[in-house]
Parts: structure tokens; C-alpha cells; sequence
């Protein structure tokens, strides 16, 4: 639950700010700065004590809004972007690159989306001979606050009208009111990220069970909206195929094939840096006992078991889902 | 997580520390300085003034090992009643403008309030912000020591727009701080937990 929410002073009088503040029955404590740095970079701050009650932080985002993807990365696209109108999730995973990659937990959200729809609307010009991806939910996780950001009726809507732009919203979330309210959108993408059940449960701390997230992808699917697997990270575990052709098999049996757009799925993986500060600020938890080894500054699983795994993995998704395209996201 | 220690505070003025000196059982170990071993409180006097409030802070800094930092003092306000106690959510420095924001993690319904620090006593409230002399040194003192959820100010009204700083005493200050002991306990308790 959110109780305080710093505000930029140049985004005091936003009109997205009033409604966000608007929307908060209970009194919180609003706090004003000149940055959102101030709060949200400065050193020394400890991540796993913010994450204990984070602050909502509402800001203004400066410069690039759209940047490109990892290679390796498209589902099958040639011109990709992710951007991030929020940093910071709701969620707690214990693999999750955020706690190693800012300094803070609060939530940051960048309330001037009409400067992101600026930039998606000129990509796709610029793109016009081919269609242009955007994704959403490398931050954050897309929809898990879209009560308090209005994520959904801010963004379907642009790219309701710009049918060259394909965008991919990533979630883990359950929060599908919204997008339930649209008629569906052939351009966009609901893309659910799935662990199978049992890690789940162990390691994606206060994130939906697998069934319920099954539960919204079917009523998703129901309505003819396009839908996408996202397998990332894998997590090799004992009974590892077993595991894995079981979540498979239930996602199959409850979810029109047709509905699927694509499936993607990726090793865990970290660059050098942001690896150590996970493992020092997370000794206690389970990913730390994974086998991970340093190639060209990247942590990973060794080579030899990444092979291994991708390998089961092609093989299980082609038995339940097959002639639906698989995408490898290699590092 | 890093569990703390124990807790430093800080506090300028004799006054305002003989209530919790007392309420807490603190020995003197030096001039200005007092401790309690068992429950893992070192107070200590500063001075008036955001120099000395930040000497002093460094100093107990030095003398002890991931510990919490708290600053507990009086402070003015334009409509706040006079004995009440708020928490406070962003100290600023008057001189450079330079500010510090605490954070706020404690289960507490105490207000919280911004903070302006002055180098002179402020006879006219011309902000919705509380005054004192004191936080903005003890907050540049305190964070080369530890990290923002580990660095909290209370403070206790002292003077508004109805009553000015020439009515405060040192009997009211130390009856301020006393009648708020209690509340200061409690929260230290929830400092602690972290």
C-alpha cells in the first residue's frame, strides 16, 4: 500500500499528478522535490528495506523515451523498442534485474506520456515500410498498477490509431479490467510471464498463481485479444521437464491456440555488476544457490546446460503448441 | 538486510534532553555524551546550529557501527499547535537549499512535515515548512555513516504565528519533550526493527 508519493516540483500541476492524487482516499503524505534523483538515485539507499513500503515517486522524463532492444530479443520484428514509463515493480522476484539495477524500490512513474506517444508516433513514421515494435514491461511490470498509472486508456488508445506500431505489454498481473473494456486491438500484444507453479510460488514473491494468470489470459482470449507466452527467465530445477511440460500442458488446455501470437523464453541471465549487488543483497534467497558462471561480463548458466534446457524446453512447447513461433532470447 | 545496532541521537540543547536522559536511564560517559549499553542508546548534546549539530553527529558516527541516527528537538511552525510532534518528511538546508528526504517506512500516525534549517531563529513563518537550527547539519553528518531509511528527525512545536520564540522557555521545552516521551519510545522501537 502506497502512503507516501513525492511529487517533481515541474509536475505538481500535471494533469495526470491531480488524477493519480485523486485516486488516493486514504491520506498519504505528498512530498515535493526538484528531481526525482534526490530520492530515487542517491547512494547508499538500501533497496531491500525500501522494498519493505515503497513510495510512489511522480516525475517528469527527460530525453530518450524509446530505446532499442537486445539483439536477439524481437518476436520477429526488425525494428524494436521497449520503453519504460515506469521504473520499479509491485512485485518481489527473487531473479528480478531491478533490485540490482536502480538504487531505489520506490516506484517511479513518469506521469508526461504524451512525450511517449510523441516518439512511438514518429518511430512509426519513420518506420512506415515496416511495422514497428514497442514493448513494455522491461522496468516495470505493465499492468500490476495500471488503477493508480491508467496505463491501458493512456496507451491502447495510440496505438488504436497507429496500426504500423505493434506494442507488447509483459505483465505478470491480473489487472486485465481495462483492456477488457476495448474492443480488441489487432496491433497489440498481452504478453504473461509464467515460472511454473511450484517456483513460482517460491520465488515470485506476492505475483499471481499461474492459475489466475490463466485465468485472465483465457478471458483475454475470449474477447479476441492476441496473447504471448513469455518463458524468462527458465529456471532449471529437479524434475526440470516434468515441471515444465506440466505448465505447458495446462496453458494449452486452457488457452485457444489461435490466440497466441508468440512464445519467447530466455536464461536467467545479469551483467557483471548488477549480478553482485543481487547476490550481496539477496544471500538468503534460493537463486543464489544456481549455477552461474561470468562469459564476456554476463552471468548465466553454463553453456553446456543452457543447451540442455533450450533444447527440453523447443521440445515440450512444440508437443502442446506447435506452428506457433518460438523465439530464443540469447544472449 | 543489515540490522542496526542501536541508536544515536542528537540533540542540541540540555533541555531537551533531560526527559529522555531520564526516561531512558542514560549515563554520562563524557561531557555531552550519554549512553545506555543494554538498550543501545547513545544521546548526545550538540549546541545550537547546523555546525555544531553536525560535529556532533559525526563524532557519535565515529564511536559506533551501523547504527540508526535520530535528531529530536524543537522547531517552529506557522499554524502547528504549540507541544505538538511531527516527523519529518524532507529536511532542506536554508543556506544552499540542498535537501535531505528520510525515509518514511514506520507504522506511526504521527504528522510529518517538511523541514527548513536556518542559521537565525525565524520570527516570521513565511512557508508551510517547520523551522529549526539544527537537522540540516545532523542529516549531512549522519548520511556518511548510513543510508536514508536510516536517518529520522522528530520534532516537537515550539513556537507558531500565535506564540513567538520569546515565549519559550526552558521549562516548557523540557515539559514539551517530557509530555512526549512516551510517543519518542515507541517510535524508537520501530526505528530499531530495521
Amino acid at each position: 500500500m502506497i502512503e507516501t508519493i513525492y511529487i517533481e516540483n515541474q509536475v505538481r500541476k500535471h494533469h495526470r499528478t491531480k488524477k493519480i492524487l485523486s485516486k488516493f482516499k486514504k491520506k498519504v503524505d505528498v512530498i515535493y522535490c526538484d528531481h526525482y534523483g534526490e530520492i530515487f538515485n542517491i547512494k547508499s539507499q538500501n533497496f531491500r528495506i525500501q522494498k519493505l513500503k515503497p513510495a510512489l515517486v511522480l516525475a517528469k522524463k527527460e530525453g530518450k523515451k524509446l530505446h532499442n532492444i537486445p539483439k536477439n530479443f524481437s518476436i520477429g520484428g526488425n525494428k524494436n523498442y521497449y520503453f519504460s514509463h515506469m521504473l520499479n515493480c509491485i512485485y518481489d522476484c527473487e531473479y528480478c534485474f531491478l533490485q540490482g539495477k536502480h538504487m531505489s524500490a520506490h516506484y517511479l512513474l513518469f506521469v508526461n506520456y504524451e512525450d511517449f506517444f510523441a516518439e512511438i508516433k514518429k518511430k512509426i513514421n519513420q518506420n512506415h515500410l515496416e511495422k514497428s515494435y514497442f514493448f513494455s514491461g522491461y522496468d516495470c511490470d505493465s499492468l500490476a498498477l495500471d488503477g493508480i498509472t491508467d496505463f491501458i486508456e493512456s496507451f491502447l488508445p495510440i496505438f488504436e490509431k497507429n496500426r504500423n506500431g505493434i506494442l507488447e505489454i509483459r505483465t505478470k498481473s491480473i489487472q486485465i479490467q481495462k483492456i477488457l473494456k476495448y474492443k480488441p486491438i489487432e496491433n497489440c500484444i498481452i504478453a504473461f510471464s509464467f515460472t511454473p507453479d511450484n517456483i513460482s510460488k517460491l520465488i515470485e514473491n506476492k505475483v499471481p498463481s499461474v492459475q489466475r494468470r490463466i485465468n485472465s489470459m483465457k478471458k483475454l482470449a475470449d474477447k479476441g485479444w492476441k496473447l504471448g507466452l513469455r518463458f524468462d527467465p527458465i529456471v532449471p530445477t529437479c524434475n526440470f521437464a516434468k515441471i515444465y511440460d506440466n505448465l505447458f500442458k495446462t496453458i494449452s488446455s486452457n488457452i485457444p491456440m489461435e490466440s497466441i501470437h508468440s512464445i519467447s523464453f530466455g536464461m536467467m541471465r545479469f551483467p557483471k555488476k548488477m549480478f553482485k549487488k543481487m547476490m550481496k543483497e539477496n544471500v538468503t534467497k534460493r537463486i543464489t544457490s544456481l549455477n552461474f558462471i561470468n562469459e564476456n561480463g554476463i552471468y548465466s548458466y553454463p553453456k553446456e546446460t543452457q543447451t540442455k534446457l533450450e533444447n527440453i524446453i523447443v521440445r515440450k512447447l512444440k508437443k502442446y503448441m506447435d506452428n506457433i513461433p518460438i523465439y530464443n532470447c540469447k544472449v | 538486510m543489515n540490522k542496526v545496532n542501536g541508536i544515536n541521537i542528537v540533540v542540541a540543547m540540555k533541555r531537551e534532553a533531560t526527559p529522555l536522559i531520564n526516561y531512558w536511564n542514560l549515563k554520562e560517559n563524557s561531557k555531552n555524551f550519554y549512553s545506555n549499553k543494554k538498550k543501545k542508546i547513545n544521546l548526545i548534546i550538540s549546541g545550537i546550529g547546523k555546525k555544531k549539530a553536525e560535529k556532533a553527529t559525526i563524532y557519535i558516527g565515529q564511536k559506533t557501527n551501523n547504527y540508526f541516527f535520530l535528531n529530536i528537538g524543537i522547531a517552529g511552525h506557522k499554524n502547528f499547535k504549540l507541544g505538538e510532534i511531527i516527523l519529518i518528511s524532507k529536511v532542506t538546508d536554508n543556506k544552499n537549499k540542498y535537501s535531505w528526504y528520510p525515509s518514511l517506512l514506520w507504522k506511526t500516525k504521527i504528522k510529518k512535515s517538511p523541514l527548513m534549517t536556518v542559521i537565525f531563529p525565524k520570527i516570521r513563518y513565511t512557508t508551510n515548512y517547520l523551522y529549526d537550527m539544527e537537522a540540516a547539519g545532523f542529516f549531512k553528518g549522519a548520511r556518511n555513516f548510513v543510508g536514508p531509511e536510516k536517518v529520522q528527525c522528530i520534532k516537537i512545536v515550539s513556537d507558531n504565528k500565535d506564540s513567538s520564540i520569546f515565549k519559550i522557555s526552558s521549562k516548557k521545552i523540557e515539559n514539551w519533550v517530557y509530555s512526549k516521551t512516551t510517543i519518542i519510545n515507541k517510535l524508537v522501537k520501530e526505528f530499531l526493527k530495521i
